[in-house]
């Protein structure tokens, strides 16, 4: 880039690139908001840790923009949903799960957009990580939590190791589900983005 | 229907705490947020005192109380299963244990259960007084007024606006495959909402270039603008200040006991 073009500012064609990551943000955090909602209407609160709806969208989307914007959508996620509908609730779940998706969706971004990993690969690791950060989280929590908030856990939670294979074993279906559908996802959606780059009439 | 229930459903009505500047409300509702998860289990009593601040700030705001009840009743599921595991709790030792009918329950695992209930309860009607007294516009401009990062209310601005239209829309879609008789055999419907689920995000993304063209040809130049802000009235300001005040006397009796 010349000096000309750097005090021009972005071009164009930069700027419709940041404003489609940020409506595509945007708009997979409403899609992470309404999925476990209509999730929970079929199957109840036990449905959710057992299929994970929230990190299809999260994860879909997290390999689809830059790791900044990937960041937001797993902070505001998991925020907005248990703000307006009361899930995944305040206590003991939203902080964890907040650590967890935020850290996920930035490796998943990362892995995709800046090292072109195969999107399998980087939901696998993705996923990995995230169970891995859940149980930092859950550790570092036990430690540092005053003795007073720290009664107010759950005794499942005051065990990082064994709370997180439990988890995990409960949330098989998910993780299959989204190893399945994100790499497949996300295929179809840049299939389709670079169809439309190829015909710009959208014909 | 569904964002039209969620947000902006009573945003219009005319109540002092709808009249109330957005940025005290949404300080106000994080310091009570805090107040209410940072109260320790020995003072879970104290939840009584924000219960009934929360329903005095109910009564004031003029919301249908059974609008309040159906939000409320999301978090159902999640008590019952609290509740049933508080049942398969031992009592860890005589004194810990409580009859309750013919059930022998563990006083901790009981305690821990009302605290963890109370207090998403508690969290989730602080935030559905603050989403039903204040229209979603409000909401974005106080963030940004809060010094929140503009990429974050933009984003958070745009799930906002794009909530109804999505909800709507994956509503037509589960209709749609209804009609067309895929409601029957487990199967058949998992495939089915694995197949809506892809069809949304698809749509989803493709709406997102359209949303994007729209921005580029209103003039976004790779930052949101910030809007205009206005000081906070005098008397607003001494109302935030008074309810912070009272939130945090009775943290502070909550940690002293």
């Amino acid at each position: 880039m010349t000096t000309s073009e750097r005090e021009q500012g972005p071009s164009l064609a930069e700027e419709f690139a940041r404003a489609r990551e940020l409506s595509l943000g945007g708009l997979f955090i409403a899609l992470g908001v309404i999925i476990p909602m209509a999730v929970h209407a079929v199957g109840g609160g036990r449905i959710g840790p057992v299929l994970l709806p929230m990190y299809l969208p999260v994860l879909v989307c997290a390999m689809l923009v830059s790791p900044a914007i990937a960041a937001g959508v797993g902070l505001l996620t998991p925020l907005l949903s248990s703000g307006l509908t009361g899930m995944p609730p305040v206590l003991p779940t939203l902080p964890v799960m907040v650590v967890e998706l935020v850290s996920m969706s930035v490796i998943a971004s990362l892995l995709r957009r800046r090292l072109g990993l195969h999107p399998l690969a980087a939901t696998v690791a993705a996923l990995v990580s995230g169970r891995v950060v859940l149980g930092l989280t859950v550790a570092l929590a036990v430690n540092l939590l005053p003795s007073g908030l720290l009664a107010s856990i759950p005794e499942a939670m005051r065990h990082p190791l064994p709370y997180v294979l439990a988890a995990t074993a409960t949330a098989v279906p998910g993780l299959i589900l989204q190893l399945v559908a994100v790499p497949a996802l996300v295929i179809a959606v840049e299939r389709r983005s670079l169809a439309r780059a190829g015909d710009p009439g959208g014909r | 229907m569904l964002a039209r229930d969620l947000l902006d459903a009573w945003s219009h009505l005319d109540s002092p705490l709808h009249r109330l500047d957005a940025r005290v409300k949404v300080v106000c509702g994080l310091g009570l947020v805090a107040g209410v998860l940072a109260l320790p289990l020995r003072s879970t009593a104290l939840l009584g005192a924000y219960a009934g601040m929360l329903v005095v700030l109910c009564a004031l705001s003029r919301l249908p109380w059974g609008w309040m009840g159906r939000r409320l009743l999301v978090l159902t599921p999640f008590l019952a299963l609290g509740a049933v595991a508080v049942m398969f709790v031992p009592p860890a030792e005589a004194t810990d244990a409580r009859r309750l009918g013919g059930l022998v329950l563990s006083r901790q695992a009981l305690a821990v259960w009302t605290s963890a209930g109370g207090k998403c309860l508690l969290a989730l009607l602080a935030a559905t007084l603050l989403t039903g007294t204040t229209n979603t516009a409000d909401l974005i401009r106080a963030g940004q007024a809060l010094r929140i990062p503009r990429t974050l209310t933009a984003l958070a601005g745009l799930a906002l606006t794009s909530l109804g239209v999505l909800g709507d829309e994956l509503a037509r879609m589960v209709t749609a495959s209804r009609c067309r008789g895929h409601v029957r055999g487990t199967w058949r419907r998992l495939t089915t909402m694995v197949s809506v689920l892809r069809t949304a995000m698809a749509r989803a993304a493709e709406r997102s270039e359209r949303v994007a063209l729209a921005m580029v040809a209103r003039g976004y130049r790779g930052e949101i603008p910030q809007l205009t802000r206005s000081p906070v009235p005098a008397a607003h300001l001494a109302a935030g200040a008074g309810f912070m005040a009272l939130t945090a006397a009775v943290l502070g009796a909550g940690l002293s006991l």
